[in-house]
């Protein structure tokens, strides 16, 4: 390729703010039916000579976790993560990457069939890109599929800061394992360990971590998947935390149709509820919304739906503080006594919080506080959704009678046994060996 | 104690007087992007800040000088005899006198012996207190540097600063 082919870059789009832009469709090159990032954007491209080129700028951004909190990030084109690539099978490809960042970067594009020379692994496929210069990664889509993107120099420290992104490869043509879909949305699961107060992670944090993001979201600030009654719907999820993933969708099944590695055989796919997406892994579940109402879409490990927390909180459940209250007021005024009857007064009272800081519990809904953070968002069908329409249509309204409800009959007294069986005098030490101590994720 | 309740009452402050937030957290990017420039121009890191703190290092000094030679003890027991001809011996002096003169000689070479070792450690003692401020001093910019770019709360950076305020 000449110098001069390269003379003018295409000018870099810089995204502000974190909602969710509308799908993409394509003006060039192939047609296809473009997906719609959860709070986030398609890269728009150019054509140019019959190849796609893209521009990337790495570079420190403010990234809006969720309404009240803002982190200072690094990512791609002014926001974390960068901005969805959507290519077609067998399109060459121009990547244009600059660094903006005060250290050296590359990018591997993960999952893809490439020149051994555009793998992006740093030091070992090509040098790294030093800060301030410009490289051009240019390759084939040769596999349709779902892929993702993130740097391969000083790797640790540059996805814990935030910098990544999703690749989606569509398929030049009707496809036997890849359906055709109405809705099709994808998301990165991600997480930072951010001190309550502060804005930027931790860079050294293993496992801890604080902040179980979606694209750099937490609930309330993930958008709801808005659909239409009966849309054929596909999520493509894939994770870069350092731990994995139960993803669980209410009220309906879901078969996985594939993954990084290419459209699963349907002999290999049965419906489910919760896919565990592992470390590295990308997963798309697709079902059909045939049920109405607002459906929770969420990681089912309980601590990923919640935000910042205190994990040396001791447990406090049935202990009694009655007569201790002022005497601790003496010396800490704003003592307040919480988690003797359980956690829940933490999604109901408000309390002082440093700056920049979610509560913990938060968020709520038509019947009271969901005391949800985290992984956590909200599949709304709706039969009056129109085709094309992403934006939320509030909470539904349930038909009367098919909510739970207080029963106001009489109640049975309970049947406990008078006095619980006698211990047998010489029990047998019961020796429980748990596991080691370092599974903390 | 004493400190546990000084973090308290910190902490207090911090949340009547709601300190503003430091300014990278401004959603247009562009005091976290200077910050983040301005590490950049290092491009060796900690080796090109070495060599800009040694130019600036060596102006400071041509300006200030340096300090003048201190006495050591031989040197100011010899001083202190000077000051005192009433214990110098002669000739005249019969074998009692000389034998008080020397047991006097012997008194004010402790004393002066004392006090010396008194200066020199008040002197050291002196340098090293200073040293200790300097250094809870620059953590404390530190620390105030860490929360300016968002890296630590304003709580992390009053318990750094409480250290420098116990060392002044």
């Amino acid at each position: 390729m000449s110098r001069g082919a390269l003379a003018a870059l295409p000018e870099p789009v810089i995204m502000r703010g974190a909602v969710t832009a509308p799908p993409l469709a394509p003006t060039t090159g192939r047609p296809y039916r473009p997906v719609v990032t959860l709070n986030g954007w398609t890269a728009p491209w150019r054509m140019k000579d019959g190849v796609k080129e893209f521009h990337l700028v790495a570079e420190p951004v403010v990234r809006e976790i969720a309404p009240g909190m803002q982190a200072t990030l690094w990512g791609y084109n002014g926001q974390s993560p960068g901005p969805t690539i959507e290519v077609v099978e067998g399109d060459r490809v121009r990547v244009f990457v600059t660094n903006k960042l005060p250290e050296h970067t590359t990018i591997h594009w993960h999952g893809q069939r490439l020149p051994n020379g555009m793998d992006g692994v740093g030091g070992m496929t090509q040098p790294q890109i030093p800060v301030g210069k410009t490289f051009v990664y240019e390759f084939v889509a040769r596999r349709p599929g779902t892929f993702m993107y993130h740097p391969h120099a000083d790797e640790m420290t540059q996805m814990a800061m935030g910098m990544m992104g999703f690749w989606v490869t569509h398929p030049k043509a009707p496809h036997p394992l890849i359906s055709e879909v109405d809705r099709d949305f994808c998301f990165l699961l991600n997480a930072y360990d951010i001190e309550p107060g502060a804005s930027t992670p931790k860079v050294n944090t293993m496992l801890e971590f604080n902040l179980w993001t979606w694209n750099s979201r937490v609930f309330p600030g993930i958008d709801s998947l808005n659909v239409r009654l009966g849309d054929r719907v596909r999520l493509r999820v894939g994770n870069l935390t350092m731990t994995n993933h139960p993803i669980h969708l209410h009220g309906h099944e879901f078969e996985i149709t594939g993954s990084d590695g290419g459209p699963w055989p349907l002999a290999a796919r049965c419906p489910e509820v919760t896919v565990d997406v592992a470390v590295g892994q990308m997963r798309q579940l697709e079902f059909v919304a045939d049920e109405e109402g607002d459906w929770a879409l969420h990681c089912h490990k309980s601590h990923h739906t919640m935000n910042a927390m205190g994990h040396a909180v001791p447990t406090l459940i049935g202990v009694d503080h009655v007569g201790l209250v002022k005497k601790i007021q003496k010396l800490l005024p704003d003592y307040m006594v919480m988690g003797e009857r359980g956690m829940a007064d933490m999604g109901e009272m408000e309390m002082p919080l440093p700056d920049n800081t979610l509560p913990m519990m938060t968020g709520t809904g038509p019947f009271g506080a969901l005391e949800m953070g985290g992984m956590f968002t909200t599949l709304k069908v709706r039969r009056d959704q129109a085709p094309g329409d992403y934006r939320d249509p509030g909470p539904f309204t349930q038909p009367p009678g098919t909510r739970a409800f207080e029963w106001t009959g009489a109640l049975p007294a309970a049947s406990r046994p008078a006095n619980p069986v006698a211990a047998p005098a010489q029990s047998p030490a019961l020796t429980v060996k748990k596991p080691g101590a370092d599974h903390k994720h | 104690m004493k400190l546990k309740v000084a973090l308290a009452f910190a902490w207090a402050c911090i949340q009547v007087s709601g300190w503003a937030q430091s300014t990278v957290t401004e959603p247009d990017g562009q005091a976290w992007r200077r910050a983040n420039a301005a590490v950049g121009q290092h491009q060796r890191g900690h080796a090109d800040i070495l060599a800009q703190e040694a130019a600036q290092t060596q102006v400071a000094s041509q300006a200030t000088g340096t300090a003048g030679p201190v006495l050591n003890l031989r040197q100011a027991t010899t001083t202190a005899l000077r000051q005192r001809p009433d214990l110098w011996l002669g000739p005249a002096l019969n074998t009692l006198e000389t034998a008080r003169i020397n047991t006097q000689v012997a008194q004010l070479s402790h004393q002066v012996s004392r006090a010396w070792v008194e200066a020199v450690a008040a002197n050291q003692s002196a340098a090293y207190l200073q040293d200790a401020l300097e250094a809870a001093e620059a953590g404390a910019e530190l620390a105030q540097r860490m929360a300016a770019v968002g890296n630590w709360s304003q709580m992390q950076r009053v318990q750094t600063q409480l250290l420098q305020s116990d060392a002044a």
